[in-house]
């Protein structure tokens, strides 16, 4: 028997040094922090960027706030701090000072979902959620370190506000190329199973599909960076196929907003030879525990053999893959600093 | 004399807001009655502005920004073309609306007929004013989100090195949210000496501990404690600069200044609304006695 494959390689700070090259490039963009957590998840931040990096303490409201104030007056803010803070504490501020005049500020909730090892106080499992409630405002997710560094020049070309949960340290590196908007990454294709990922699960779902190809089971595998509308792109996905399966999967309260479309548009209908069965897997509806990425994946079921369970369980059989054909998970971790 | 013109607008103000709450059967009229000599004086003295950009009769409501139409702020034009030198004004408080329009018409930067579409269907004088309300830059509210919305303005004006002041005028109440007082820990952060600060202190909120402990905590920059319907202490108190940050001026005003009947009655003071027909004719024709009652200056229109 072959061993498994590799975990694939890790990159340090991928969104810190986004950030640097864009601020170096656009002096009209702010780098902001909101407590020390934050502050230290940008620590690898090279040249001073034109308009220097203003570090405010913590009080999440009055630095979007602040941002907003900066957007009106012609600057694009990017405001990192913790996913927990920026959804919950100062969703008002968000919904009524930012999406709602549509203004250019770019919120960067650090290490959302279970990426947080802090418990139900620092875990914002609902962030994307409630951002793809808002009118206006675009959500997306860093799934790797291209997605990291290509995505944020990308957002920053909206002219709508963002929302980017991203990892505050780390991430591997999955993807050669950037994301583009509008468009879900491709990263197998399959006539069985359509599988649409995002974030963290991205890497474990990708742990899996190569096995799943070797085992004859035929899967789709789309990457979504902007998890907003992405209704069009999956409608588009499902269009003429005949698969059996819509399986997403997102380290996100259920549903997740990629489980959220999909259903959408399995309701309203699909110009399909099939209509697929969704299986929609995030964490259901349950504050989690605090701990690292790989056990909270696997305790909540959003990591590989969770993902081979509910596909064998869907399709009514054993695919005949074992945990030994895996590779590792490329999330560890995360090492050096405190929690954002 | 200046003085007698922000006395005149003051009582024009409160003449407009009182109709206008008489008209509606409620309103923010006590917000009207402690912020009238500031928003004058503001509007008369203190603040460095063009002539209004904006049509005299207001527009409807425009619908809000999206990426596909990503209009500006409308109700910032009526503070006229933005310059480096000029100054800007951050109102944020949602119960300051209708003192922020009856400055406005009273000043001519509204017809004297606007008043008419406070808070009609489809107008933009909304009962809370959005930011294609006459006279604001953001929407009013959240409570408390004004000092954060003002430092922001402050800091991209000093970015762009322009030397034009940044005014916020707050009222006391939002220094019961928590947000006011993150904003706090932004200018402790980024001290603006480019922000101004007009702190309305009326007595009832005035004399609470969150404002004194707000003043206190304001004390390594310069801070001026003034009568807030003094429009002469007023100007002596903005004349005040800190280079190391933010001024702040604390307003002690009374919430039913030039409305006496208000307290005499103990009408609420949040939004002033009445229990009874008897309650609200006994208001009309009271207040209607007070404020044009002979040997008042008329009302500058």
């Amino acid at each position: 028997m072959s061993p498994p494959p590799p975990a694939a390689q890790t990159r340090e700070h991928p969104h810190a040094d986004a950030m640097s090259a864009l601020a170096a490039e656009r002096p009209e963009v702010v780098c902001v922090t909101c407590g020390p957590g934050a502050r230290a998840a940008l620590d690898r931040l090279g040249e001073p960027p034109p308009q220097g990096l203003i570090a405010l303490p913590e009080g999440v409201e009055g630095a979007v706030a602040f941002c907003a104030g900066l957007a009106r007056e012609g600057y694009r803010p990017f405001l990192h701090a913790s996913a927990a803070a920026l959804a919950r504490g100062a969703y008002e501020l968000i919904a009524t000072q930012v999406a709602a005049p549509c203004l250019p500020v770019r919120l960067v909730g650090l290490d959302g979902g279970l990426l947080h090892e802090g418990g139900v106080a620092g875990q914002a499992l609902e962030d994307l959620g409630l951002m793809c409630r808002l009118p206006n405002l675009v959500a997306a997710e860093g799934g790797d370190a291209a997605d990291l560094l290509g995505g944020l020049r990308l957002l920053d070309d909206l002219s709508a506000p963002v929302y980017l949960r991203a990892p505050a340290r780390h991430a591997p590196e999955l993807f050669g190329d950037p994301p583009r908007v509008g468009t879900l990454r491709a990263l197998s294709e399959g006539a069985e199973v359509l599988l649409v990922t995002s974030g963290v699960c991205t890497a474990e779902a990708q742990r899996l599909t190569a096995a799943l190809k070797a085992a004859r089971v035929s899967v789709t595998h789309l990457h979504a960076f902007v998890v907003s509308g992405a209704g069009p792109a999956l409608r588009e996905a499902l269009a003429g196929g005949a698969y059996k399966l819509v399986v997403t999967m997102e380290a996100h309260l259920s549903p997740g907003p990629l489980a959220a479309a999909a259903a959408a548009v399995l309701a309203e209908g699909v110009d399909a030879r099939a209509l697929p069965t969704l299986v929609p897997l995030s964490v259901q509806q349950t504050f989690a525990q605090g701990g690292a990425l790989p056990y909270l994946l696997r305790k909540y079921g959003l990591d590989a053999g969770a993902l081979l369970a509910a596909l064998e369980a869907a399709l009514k059989r054993r695919v005949g893959v074992s945990a030994a054909d895996l590779p590792p998970s490329p999330w560890g971790r995360a090492e050096g600093g405190w929690p954002v | 004399m200046w003085t007698e013109r922000v006395a005149r607008a003051a009582l024009g103000m409160r003449r407009r807001a009182f109709e206008q709450t008489a008209r509606q059967q409620g309103g923010y009229l006590s917000q009207v009655c402690s912020t009238a000599e500031l928003l004058s004086t503001l509007y008369l003295r203190l603040l460095r502005l063009e002539e209004s950009d904006a049509p005299l009769t207001p527009r409807p409501f425009p619908g809000h920004p999206s990426p596909r139409a990503p209009t500006p702020p409308a109700g910032a034009l009526y503070h006229g073309p933005t310059a480096p030198h000029l100054d800007r004004l951050i109102v944020g408080c949602p119960a300051y609306s209708l003192a922020v329009y009856a400055a406005l018409t009273q000043l001519s930067r509204l017809d004297g007929k606007a008043l008419d579409s406070y808070r009609a269907d489809g107008g933009s004088l909304e009962l809370w004013a959005g930011a294609h309300s006459p006279g604001f830059t953001f929407a009013a509210g959240p409570l408390g989100a004004t000092l954060g919305l003002a430092a922001g303005v402050a800091m991209g004006r000093r970015l762009r090195g322009e030397n034009g002041r940044v005014w916020a005028l707050l009222d006391a109440s939002e220094l019961r949210a928590g947000r006011a007082w993150e904003a706090l820990g932004v200018l402790r952060a980024r001290p603006l000496s480019n922000l101004a600060v007009l702190l309305n202190a009326p007595y009832e909120e005035g004399g609470a501990p969150h404002v004194d402990a707000f003043v206190r905590a304001c004390a390594p920059w310069r801070v001026e404690e003034v009568d807030g319907h003094d429009p002469e202490a007023l100007d002596r108190a903005a004349q005040r600069y800190d280079a190391d940050g933010p001024l702040l001026i604390r307003a002690n005003t009374h919430p039913c200044q030039g409305m006496l009947y208000l307290s005499l009655a103990g009408l609420p003071l949040d939004f002033v609304r009445f229990k009874s027909t008897r309650d609200r004719m006994n208001f009309e024709a009271s207040l209607r006695a007070e404020l044009y009652r002979p040997g008042l200056a008329g009302g500058e229109r």
